[in-house]
């Protein structure tokens, strides 16, 4: 009875919010249904017979578990999975109700869900995850998490209440930490990528280096193509823009996907070329008869990838710092020395990045830190390649403000 | 010439930190005033910062930089231009005969009373007292990030030790002023 109140009143507040607020995206649905049910969660991931997958750590977790769930689909699961803007505790609560029936139940076989690496420590008591995928840690977030440290202990947790684990055997930060674990599976870079100037950079780590061979290994990277091998196996896969983050993304997922499913190559190879070109996490949306290309950072490392993305100078060009942002500190880690002129600066920080980018030399049309005046000054000015990067309160606020979807 | 030095910033870089040296550097280029920034950090340098830090950095890096206290001690004593921020500040500091108090871990934005005015900042820290801590041009605080872009009476004040005469340019000032009016202060 809890739980059919539960998602109906969940769902009734989510319709009418989605009338109210264009674009919708709050937690409120969530934050009722988990009241009045608080085992709603549990109860959905139950019911599907193949368990949960978790993708956590400090980046990669949306690019990984969009190929998981991809892989997984192709090979005929049914999959259930979270939007990647809505991975702490709240957002599960409002995917169910987006998905599940008015008993709580999903139709689905297997449930893969990107987590938080902070909430899901929290989480993993309960749900007790089948398998738990491991990207990396970073120094990132530190107003949150204080340090790397305190993030490899969150992920020992989602581990140690995990069947079994996934980690990336290049980052010292997780070998140690976890290789205990009585069920570890790795994937990682050739030793000849390894040694690429473009090998991913991990939290600071002067302990030992644990020689750990990577189970599903990324042998060749290519502009267009990576090359994955694993035992009995190995293949080239159409795949183009992401570079070494998306190769590393693509072992994590075939990592795991290798434990859940018998992979059949030819079909991941088809899987694989269907699946969008990287560029970041960016987009093209059609905004007042006008293609605007959207770009989402995150942190330091994927607003550095988003500014090497951009390419030569971008007309008009507006830069959104949100409320996300917590301190904004760190956008003086990013380096914006290529970049010559930004149109708009936006967003609630949107001084604090104004500030770090005349430092560094930039010309700033305007700052203004209101998304409907900012958004509307920015759709005035003329320009052939108009792009918005923005963090992810910025973009929610701006597609509610212009009532994209997502 | 004016030679600026920080304590590997590659490391020592943890919230923006070295963002005060792009600060200090920014202001002089500005005035077209000569100096040069390095990472080998001496006695008769102008400045030196040494920025906040992973655990992982300090601990690593603790050797050397308990090697740069008698250095350090003498910069104290005669409020040389300095700038300790974060662990490097709390590690330090006790060696220097700055008295430490800490308690509960706060993470929040911090505005503290100083001899120069508020000064704003991000705190993460168990330490109490004091957030910030001066005498003459040396500095001590847990305010990361770029403490000198956000204070600008800050960086007015270091860049005139180094032979700054001008006036900040407006946005320099207008800026970190709006970024205070926006700022919810714990």
């Amino acid at each position: 009875m809890r739980t059919f109140l539960a998602m109906l009143l969940g769902k009734l507040a989510r319709r009418a919010l989605r009338v109210v607020r264009r674009g919708g995206g709050s937690a409120l649905p969530g934050t009722i249904a988990r009241i009045i049910q608080p085992k709603l969660l549990e109860q959905a991931v139950a019911s599907a017979p193949l368990g949960l997958v978790v993708v956590s750590g400090s980046a990669g977790k949306s690019s990984t578990t969009k190929i998981l769930v991809e892989l997984l689909r192709g090979h005929g699961l049914k999959v259930f999975t979270n939007p990647s803007t809505a991975n702490i505790r709240q957002g599960f609560f409002a995917s169910v109700l987006q998905f599940g029936d008015l008993r709580g139940r999903i139709d689905a076989d297997i449930v893969v869900f990107e987590w938080d690496e902070g909430h899901g420590a929290a989480l993993s008591n309960e749900l007790r995850p089948r398998l738990a995928v491991f990207t990396n840690v970073l120094s990132d977030q530190l107003d949150r998490f204080v340090d790397p440290v305190f993030v490899a202990e969150k992920l020992l947790e989602i581990a140690n209440n995990s069947e079994s684990i996934v980690l990336n055997a290049g980052d010292k930060n997780l070998t140690q930490a976890l290789s205990n674990h009585a069920k570890t599976f790795t994937f990682g870079l050739s030793e000849a990528l390894l040694a690429s100037p473009k090998a991913p950079v991990y939290a600071l780590n002067f302990g030992p280096e644990l020689a750990l061979s990577p189970d599903c290994k990324v042998t060749s990277i290519s502009d267009s193509s990576i090359e994955l091998s694993s035992s009995g196996w190995s293949a080239q896969f159409e795949q183009s823009g992401g570079g070494f983050s998306q190769a590393l993304n693509m072992a994590a997922a075939f990592a795991a996907a290798n434990q859940l499913v018998d992979l059949a190559i030819p079909k991941c190879q088809s899987i694989v070329a269907s699946l969008p070109p990287v560029f970041a996490r960016d987009e093209l949306a059609q905004i007042r008869e006008r293609a605007v290309r959207l770009m989402l950072v995150q942190n330091p490392t994927s607003f550095q990838l988003n500014l090497s993305a951009l390419g030569e100078s971008k007309t008009p060009l507006m830069i959104m710092a949100g409320r996300d942002i917590h301190d904004p500190s760190w956008l003086w880690t990013v380096d914006f020395t290529g970049m010559t002129r930004v149109d708009i600066v936006a967003g609630f920080n949107a001084y604090d990045l104004a500030l770090r980018l005349k430092y560094q030399g930039v010309e700033i049309g305007a700052v203004i830190p209101e998304i409907d005046k900012s958004v509307e000054e920015f759709l005035g000015l003329p320009g052939d390649s108009p792009t918005i990067m923005f963090s992810a309160d910025a973009m929610r606020r701006t597609r509610r403000y212009l009532g994209l979807a997502k | 010439m004016i030679k600026i030095s920080s304590f590997r910033p590659e490391h020592f870089n943890n919230n923006g930190d070295q963002g005060n040296i792009e600060a200090l550097s920014y202001s002089l280029n500005a005035q077209q005033i000569e100096h040069q920034v390095v990472d080998q950090i001496a006695q008769e340098d102008d400045f030196v910062l040494i920025g906040d830090a992973s655990i992982a950095a300090i601990n690593h890096y603790e050797g050397e930089l308990l090697d740069l206290v008698q250095l350090l001690t003498s910069r104290l004593a005669s409020g040389r231009a300095t700038l300790l921020i974060g662990r490097s500040y709390e590690l330090l500091a006790p060696q220097l005969g700055i008295e430490l108090q800490f308690g509960s871990r706060r993470s929040e934005f911090m505005k503290v009373s100083t001899e120069f005015g508020d000064v704003i900042g991000y705190h993460n820290s168990e330490l109490v007292e004091p957030r910030f801590f001066s005498n003459g041009n040396f500095f001590g605080t847990t305010l990361f990030g770029p403490v000198l872009a956000k204070n600008p009476q800050l960086l007015k004040r270091l860049a005139s030790v180094l032979s700054y005469e001008g006036e900040l340019q407006q946005w320099q000032l207008d800026f970190p002023a709006e970024i205070a009016a926006r700022t919810t202060f714990g």
